[in-house]
């Protein structure tokens, strides 16, 4: 009797602290905070055909792409891997029955559902226009639902911490007897970077913003210069956490590259403590780099010089990680797979995203380009590019350990070409526009530009459609999908129980194996 | 240790440390204007009621001992011994909370209140802040002196109160003694 069937009923489902069900509740909320946040992405891109306010007029623009970034930063992105892939399988993958505190692991998913209902009241009670930033002094005089954003955002703060806090205990204690740190699956890894950037980025976003609901209700002037306020100081506690934040999407998001990479091409991956070492490093400069948000923000040559050379270290980690995953293709058997095509998607958003992140880094090219399109167009290539691939294979891949069933192989090729093909045909152009000078965040632009805003908005389309087709097929593959157990042959440790698992996660107790041998399954 | 206590002394730390770093944001704007406008720092220190803040120094500190007088007690299974210590502990938090709040009516009755200058707005934040911690300390302390089993929630309830002090030995100096 698989978790599915094992206890019926709506509050078996609500007041679950089964890991796996919990996991099944982020992945069901994140999708839908995932629609929504790509409905107003996809106004936003409608809006822009043409050059004067198609759709909408500026102050609505304002607003939806406020929301957007809200939405899609802290209700999807921010959970979608670790909150809801990292639930079902970091215990699964360690050999242990549930995570080191079920009852606070659905505490952390109520607290997230609070927050976000918090912030789509903020949406109806006249919606938010201060960019997805909250720059100060604008956010705290802005006549807009500002403090129930940020009190909305700050709730689902204190459920990232508490998944933080929850996955580190797991990964410390729960190890199945004799696994070793260097026995965990890579994806294991990813998640506790993941989880300690989480816990310790968190709290001064958290306090970042309620100083801006404070001010905001009350005109306390903390960020204000006409009551001797610096709204510098917002920005450097703001990006403290915001940068590191783009860790916490894009490391759960390689846990899973690695993963797949090694079980699509039947081989164990290369470099494992390479792998393991970028992602430690990668968790920890990321701390030390937020100051290149800030480059034209009165930043002086010294510490802008230092922010750039430390943010191009993470360039390093993350090519240690590129050719990892490359070299672990090379010499294996590969099965061209839709988790596997979505990863080629990842590796090259990922170069690109990452060399032009390179190029932003440096002070005197980031001068030229910093508040344009090119930024707008860099952060979504390897951000959102990066986290949504990664989010898909990992759906792919894991589909049918979470249900137990097979989807169409045929259409999901289809709809990841559509979502590949869509992805970049939106934002390389926009890489175009930033560099030609179109800045970001405008409702309006001259008619030089609106052949490169055209074709982004027919990527944006092309994009729509592919992942409603993934909705599509998926869904017909919940009911109908053939049944299956380890379609991929993959070796890793959350196969070796049935598809979907039972209730406690083993028929017998897990023993201690190899994650990666292939060897053995080749034989 | 075991592994389970193994697992809530970690998630404690985890807690402390997110803490910390809560409390290192209103920190890191204190140092800032501090730089900024040392000048204001000087004349708002000099404000502050001194012998308030020097009683609730002592009053904290010795909770602090309190409570850990409690653990050694309730190791030596004298356990009404460890109650009394724990009731002397959150009488020296409500004390503590009592002085502080008392202090605050004699800002506001002289016009010093939350957005009349930066230092006395990081003031109010940041004892603010840290009164809130101390109320959740003493929630957490009545929890484990109204609990049956102590060996494990004790130690763990004291590491957090303990943190709570070692915050207000921050603020103490920055507020009351140091001036720029």
């Amino acid at each position: 009797m698989s978790f599915w069937t094992h206890e019926r009923g709506l509050t078996s489902w609500l007041a679950t602290r089964d890991h796996k069900r919990i996991g099944i509740l982020y992945l069901a909320t994140v999708l839908v905070f995932l629609l929504i946040g790509g409905i107003f992405a996809l106004v936003l891109r409608l809006s822009l055909v043409t050059p004067n306010n198609a759709l909408v007029d500026a102050h609505t623009y304002d607003k939806l792409f406020t929301q957007h970034g809200i939405v899609m930063v802290w209700l999807f992105m921010i959970p979608s891997i670790p909150s809801a892939f990292g639930n079902f399988l970091l215990p699964l993958m360690i050999g242990a029955r549930d995570v080191a505190f079920p009852r606070l692991n659905l505490a952390s998913y109520w607290i997230f559902v609070t927050g976000g209902i918090v912030v789509l009241v903020a949406l109806i009670a006249g919606g938010v226009d201060t960019g997805w930033t909250f720059y100060t002094p604008y956010s705290t005089a802005a006549p807009t639902a500002v403090t129930w954003a940020v009190i909305g955002v700050f709730i689902t703060g204190i459920s990232s911490i508490l998944t933080g806090l929850n996955f580190i205990a797991t990964i410390h204690t729960m190890r199945v007897a004799g696994m070793r740190w260097r026995d965990l699956p890579l994806f294991v890894w990813n998640l506790y970077s993941t989880s300690i950037i989480l816990v310790l980025a968190t709290p001064v976003l958290g306090l970042a913003l309620l100083l801006v609901g404070a001010d905001h209700i009350w005109a306390l002037g903390l960020f204000e210069p006409a009551q001797g306020g610096d709204p510098v100081l917002f920005q450097h506690l703001f990006w403290f956490y915001s940068h590191p934040a783009v860790y916490i999407m894009i490391l759960p998001a390689m846990g899973v590259v690695a993963e797949v990479v090694s079980t699509f091409s039947h081989k164990r991956p290369a470099w494992y403590g390479a792998i393991v070492f970028a992602s430690i490093g990668i968790a920890l400069v990321g701390f030390l780099t937020w100051g290149h948000h800030m480059f034209v923000a009165g930043m002086s040559t010294f510490d802008s010089g230092l922010f750039g050379v430390l943010s191009m270290l993470v360039a390093i980690f993350s090519a240690i990680k590129v050719f990892a995953w490359t070299s672990t293709m090379y010499g294996g058997r590969i099965t061209l797979a839709t988790p596997l095509l979505y990863i080629f998607t990842f590796i090259f958003l990922f170069i690109f995203g990452g060399m032009s992140g390179v190029a932003v880094a440096t002070t005197s090219l980031d001068v030229h380009w910093h508040d344009t399109y090119f930024i707008v167009a860099h952060f979504h290539f390897i951000m959102v590019g990066g986290t949504l691939t990664a989010f898909l294979a990992a759906l792919h891949y894991w589909f049918p350990k979470l249900f137990g069933r097979m989807y169409s192989e045929a259409w999901a090729k289809v709809a990841c070409a559509a979502v590949s093909v869509g992805f970049i045909l939106t934002f390389t152009p926009q890489f175009l526009l930033g560099n030609a000078g179109m800045p970001r965040r405008y409702a309006t632009y001259p008619p030089q530009y609106q052949w490169l805003h055209v074709l982004s908005t027919c990527g944006a389309v092309l994009l729509a459609l592919g992942m409603l087709l993934t909705a599509g097929y998926l869904v017909v593959a919940l009911v109908r999908g053939k049944r299956v157990d380890n379609p991929w042959r993959s070796a890793s440790f959350e196969w070796r129980t049935s598809s979907p698992p039972p209730a406690d996660n083993f028929v017998d107790a897990p023993q201690l194996r190899d994650t990666y041998a292939y060897e053995e399954v080749a034989s | 240790m075991n592994n389970e206590t193994r697992r809530y002394h970690l998630a404690v730390w985890i807690v402390i440390a997110s803490e910390a770093l809560l409390f290192a944001g209103l920190f890191a704007l204190y140092w800032s204007y501090r730089a900024e406008v040392p000048s204001l720092f000087a004349s708002g220190i000099t404000q502050d009621v001194h012998w308030i803040g020097a009683l609730n120094t002592f009053l904290l500190l010795t909770s602090s001992f309190s409570i850990a007088w409690s653990i050694l007690q309730t190791r030596n299974g004298r356990r009404r011994a460890a109650t009394v210590s724990l009731v002397v502990t959150l009488a020296l938090g409500a004390a503590f909370l009592v002085f502080k709040l008392l202090e605050w009516g004699m800002h506001a009755r002289d016009g010093l209140v939350p957005g009349s200058s930066l230092f006395f707005t990081l003031y109010y934040l940041m004892t603010g802040l840290h009164a809130l911690h101390v109320i959740a300390g003493m929630t957490l302390v009545t929890w484990v002196t109204l609990r049956r089993e102590r060996d494990l929630a004790l130690p763990l309830v004291a590491l957090y109160w303990h943190f709570v002090d070692v915050v207000w030995v921050f603020l103490w100096p920055m507020f009351y003694l140091a001036k720029p």
